[in-house]
């Protein structure tokens, strides 16, 4: 009892665990819904990838897709042409998509700031062009790969086009696994790199850490994981074209994690939720809805800049300090009064010798 | 009492700028050595040619009877020579036990997977890393503020977990870029025994400052710069009553912490 109290208490992500259990339970018998929610949790997942990359730009979200795209055209032309089943594929594609991401990014990671960015779009483009043009035989050219076989049927659960039930308990436990890692990189010594080389490479470099390699593992993991959704977006839609992962598709990426919040893993997902729910409220403006997006993201851009969940938390903590203002407000006990009229201690005097 | 560090030659050139221009300096093991200047005089830059944040534009840097010129910061640090940053760098957001366990990334030892899986032996490492960390708080006087946000301890208790960053390895040698700057005088008077404490622990220390009189009190001793060369080198007796160093930098700067 008293664990479940503290892996609730210190693990928000616990909070997703009922909802998440319940869904399929009203969901179920709506195929319509089951797809919704399955995408949407795919792209909760992608985010989630996303977020653990070091880089501080907005802009190389763009590019974060083409990750995906590589999983999902490994794993289908290994199916399809080498007959591999998807197990087998949910295993070993996501290191040789990592594999690829690192050495494209070595060069890249060299560069600083912007210029990183750039080339993350620019290769997500030529990925999205790699896969329109090259081998079409197997990736099928411009008009993409269709009629895929989906995932393998494992023992008596069967897999087939119409079981969205059985692919979203397999999505929700690709997701158990991307959180699992995300906990523990977050949780030891490897995130706590990470963050170091984020908020102060030069020093990190100084206590002896390899800043360079640092940035390419921290790539890699993040772009393997992308690799593993990709695994799954393949074998559940059976059917997708390169433009999918391109760098304008990946500008989606970039309006959830705007609206929903970079500071919290819930973030993104919050953005998720939100864009899904919207999209199929606001149908009826048909194309007016880019425009409508636009005018929500510069909003949230010039104004709300931590999102969402920003909003919820700042609401959060106002209420608490509100209440705790009203407690306190009645009859001030004289030791408070007594605290607050002491100056506080001041350590920086004295002027500057330099 | 050999030499532990030395810079032959020294040159580096940004653009037009010689921030350094033919210098030779050596520190001996167990010593305090005392760098000062006028501003601009080249001493950070010195710093960062040695830890190689810049390469040389010529010249070369022995460090424990190798040469280490070029090589790269983090392989510096490898080789038990630490430095601590004229802004104080720190990170802001961590704890300070954090920012001192980031310290001990080099005796931590861990590999990839057993730190993503928490292996027995990775708790083991980090159960010792954490004792280190802790006794290093201790000493620099801050374990109280262990965990604390860094940016949000005092200025003075910011300095001090500065100063335990560059030490929490315990090094052979550590370069310090202006401790003491911006602290009133119980705080130098505090950092001074720090360092002091440093040293015989047995850490050889190079110690940049414009505080004349903690430096004199502190070092074994002092070379002076201007302009990117060496002006004078002596004892701090020396050095105090050397007519150059009190025209060029005592005697516009700090004749008066001098004395
Ligand atoms: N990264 C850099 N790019 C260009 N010029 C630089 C750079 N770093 C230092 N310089 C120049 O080199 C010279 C020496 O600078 P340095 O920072 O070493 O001086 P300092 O002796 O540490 O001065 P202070 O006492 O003000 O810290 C200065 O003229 C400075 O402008
Ligand atoms: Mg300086």
């Amino acid at each position: 009892m008293q664990q479940i109290k503290r892996l609730y208490h210190n693990n928000s992500i616990g909070l997703m665990v009922v909802p998440l259990l319940i869904f399929p339970i009203f969901a179920g018998g709506n195929p319509y819904l089951m797809f919704t929610g399955i995408l949407a949790l795919y792209t909760i997942g992608v985010t989630l990838t996303l977020r653990l990359k070091l880089s501080s730009y907005l802009l190389d979200i763009a590019g974060h897709l083409a990750w995906v795209g590589m999983g999902a055209y490994f794993s289908s032309a290994l199916q399809v042409h080498l007959g591999w089943p998807f197990w087998v594929n949910l295993i070993a594609v996501p290191p040789i998509v990592g594999l690829i991401s690192v050495l494209v990014a070595m060069p890249a990671i060299r560069t600083q700031g912007v210029y990183l960015a750039i080339v993350a779009i620019a290769f997500a483009d030529i990925v999205v062009l790699f896969f329109g043009n090259m081998f079409t035989g197997v990736f099928g050219g411009h008009g993409g790969l269709y009629a895929l076989p989906g995932v393998n049927n494992l023992g008596p659960i069967s897999f087939g086009k119409d079981d969205h039930v059985a692919y979203y308990f397999l999505l929700v436990g690709i997701m158990a696994f991307i959180v699992y890692i995300l906990r523990r990189i977050d949780r030891s010594r490897i995130g706590l790199s990470f963050r170091s080389v984020r908020e102060q490479a030069d020093l990190s470099e100084a206590v002896g850490l390899n800043v360079y390699w640092t940035k390419v593992l921290n790539w890699g993991i993040s772009c393997s994981l992308a690799g593993l959704l990709g695994v799954f977006f393949a074998a559940y839609l059976r059917a997708f074209n390169p433009d999918e992962f391109s760098s304008a598709a990946g500008f989606f990426l970039m309006a959830y994690i705007i609206i929903g919040g970079r500071g919290h893993l819930l973030g993104p997902a919050l953005g998720v939720v939100l864009f899904v729910v919207m999209r199929e409220s606001l149908r009826s403006l048909e194309l007016w809805q880019s425009l409508f997006w636009g005018v929500i993201m510069i909003i949230f851009i010039m104004f709300i800049p931590d999102g969402i969940y920003g909003l919820i938390k700042r609401g959060w903590e106002w209420g608490i300090a509100f209440r705790a203002r009203q407690a306190a407000a009645p009859v001030p006990a004289p030791a408070a009064v007594a605290a607050s009229t002491t100056p506080p201690p001041s350590e920086r005097v004295g002027p500057s010798s330099g | 009492m050999g030499v532990l560090l030395e810079a032959r030659g020294l040159k580096r050139y940004f653009g037009g700028v010689r921030a350094l221009d033919g210098l030779d300096v050596t520190v001996n093991e167990g010593e305090i050595v005392g760098i000062i200047g006028p501003n601009g005089a080249g001493k950070s830059t010195l710093f960062n040619v040695i830890t190689n944040v810049f390469p040389p534009t010529a010249g070369q840097v022995f460090y424990n009877g190798e040469e280490i010129t070029g090589i790269p910061p983090h392989e510096v640090a490898r080789k038990g020579l630490m430095r601590t940053f004229q802004r104080n760098l720190l990170y802001p957001p961590f704890s300070v036990l954090d920012n001192v366990r980031m310290a001990l990334h080099l005796k931590s030892g861990y590999n990839f997977f057993e730190a993503l899986f928490n292996t027995p032996s990775y708790r083991r490492k980090e159960e010792l890393v954490d004792k280190q960390a802790l006794a290093t708080l201790g000493s620099a006087d801050i374990l109280a503020l262990k965990d604390r946000i860094s940016s949000f301890c005092s200025f003075g208790a910011q300095r001090r977990l500065g100063i335990s960053v560059g030490v929490a390895t315990q090094p052979k040698m550590v370069l310090m870029d202006e401790p003491m700057a911006a602290l009133n005088p119980e705080q130098v008077s505090n950092i001074t025994k720090f360092v002091r404490q440093i040293r015989d622990a047995g850490t050889t220390i190079a110690i940049v400052e414009h505080n004349m009189r903690p430096i004199f009190a502190l070092c074994d001793r002092v070379v002076v710069l201007a302009q990117g060369r060496k002006l004078a080198e002596g004892t701090p007796a020396e050095i105090r009553d050397n007519e150059l160093v009190i025209q060029t930098y005592l005697g516009r700067h700090g004749s008066a912490a001098a004395h």
